[in-house]
């Protein structure tokens, strides 16, 4: 058996289940499952094998919670991804007392960046679970920074990467599908390995982002 | 992938957190506070950490009012 070998990932597999159905199972606990599932499904996926994600949860009794990218509190959001570039991740969460305390993300950012702390990103997706009564973009939507072909279709002022392509709920496992399928960064385990776990929970993850 | 490091903060560390987060993108950590506070989340992106984390402290506490 090679450490690549599917076998090699079935515990971290069956990790990433039981951790998935941690974090719908509602209550405090969800929280904790939630970054477990995180840690998991980069660790099968795209992270690098140094990389890290912290969760940040206060003292007293808040069930609001944030989960980003990187150990340093004082540091950046990112994740050192398999192709050298960063994945930069922030997820507020909180529970819904109104159902049940599930565990619903208020809010995410997720964006693909050429270095760890610049400007050098290549696409975003951003999530914020209200909705604002004010003229706003659409509540997920997703940037690209790049150059359209056709002149004058957008203003002189408007670049790409301020177009909100709508996009219904920016999941995590899109992202590494989307990195790892059309950017081709690496993956950890498998094609066989990790395309069947993210099949598994992707549809899951959809009531964590609420109607 | 490394093991996740967990912090758990008390209400000081998290304002302090707040307002280290808006001086490093250049933003008046009382305008971050109060557009929290209004529902404005604006920066959204850049400033999703510190409004996060704004949403940790009871929505009655004073820095939001400062």
């Amino acid at each position: 058996m090679t450490p690549s070998s599917p076998s090699s990932w079935s515990s971290t597999v069956a990790s990433l289940r039981k951790a998935s159905d941690g974090r719908l199972a509602g209550g405090r606990e969800a929280l904790g499952h939630f970054e477990r599932y995180v840690n998991l499904l980069f660790r099968l996926t795209v992270a690098h094998k140094d990389s890290a994600i912290r969760l940040s949860r206060p003292a007293a009794s808040s069930t609001a919670w944030v989960l980003t990218g990187g150990y340093d509190l004082r540091g950046g959001n990112v994740i050192r991804l398999t192709d050298g570039r960063y994945l930069r991740l922030i997820a507020a969460l909180d529970l819904d007392v109104s159902a049940g305390d599930q565990l619903r993300v208020q809010a995410m950012t997720w964006q693909y960046q050429n270095a760890i702390d610049d400007d050098s990103w290549v696409f975003r997706a951003d999530y914020p679970r209200a909705r604002s009564a004010a003229p706003s973009p659409p509540r997920g939507h997703f940037h690209v920074d790049g150059t359209l072909r056709q002149p004058g279709v957008l203003g002189p002022k408007q670049p790409l990467g301020r177009v909100h392509f709508p996009c219904r709920q920016p999941t995590l496992e899109a992202a590494v599908v989307l990195l790892a399928d059309e950017f081709g960064v690496p993956t950890n385990a498998p094609h066989e390995v990790w395309r069947a776990a993210v099949a598994e929970h992707e549809a899951q993850s959809a009531p964590l982002f609420g109607p | 992938m490394l093991p996740t490091k967990t912090y758990t903060l008390t209400r000081d560390e998290i304002v302090e957190l707040v307002r280290f987060k808006s001086l490093e993108q250049g933003h008046d950590p009382a305008d971050i506070f109060r557009n929290f506070a209004a529902g404005d989340w604006r920066h959204f992106s850049q400033m999703l950490e510190a409004y996060g984390l704004c949403a940790m402290l009871p929505k009655d506490d004073p820095v939001f009012t400062e």
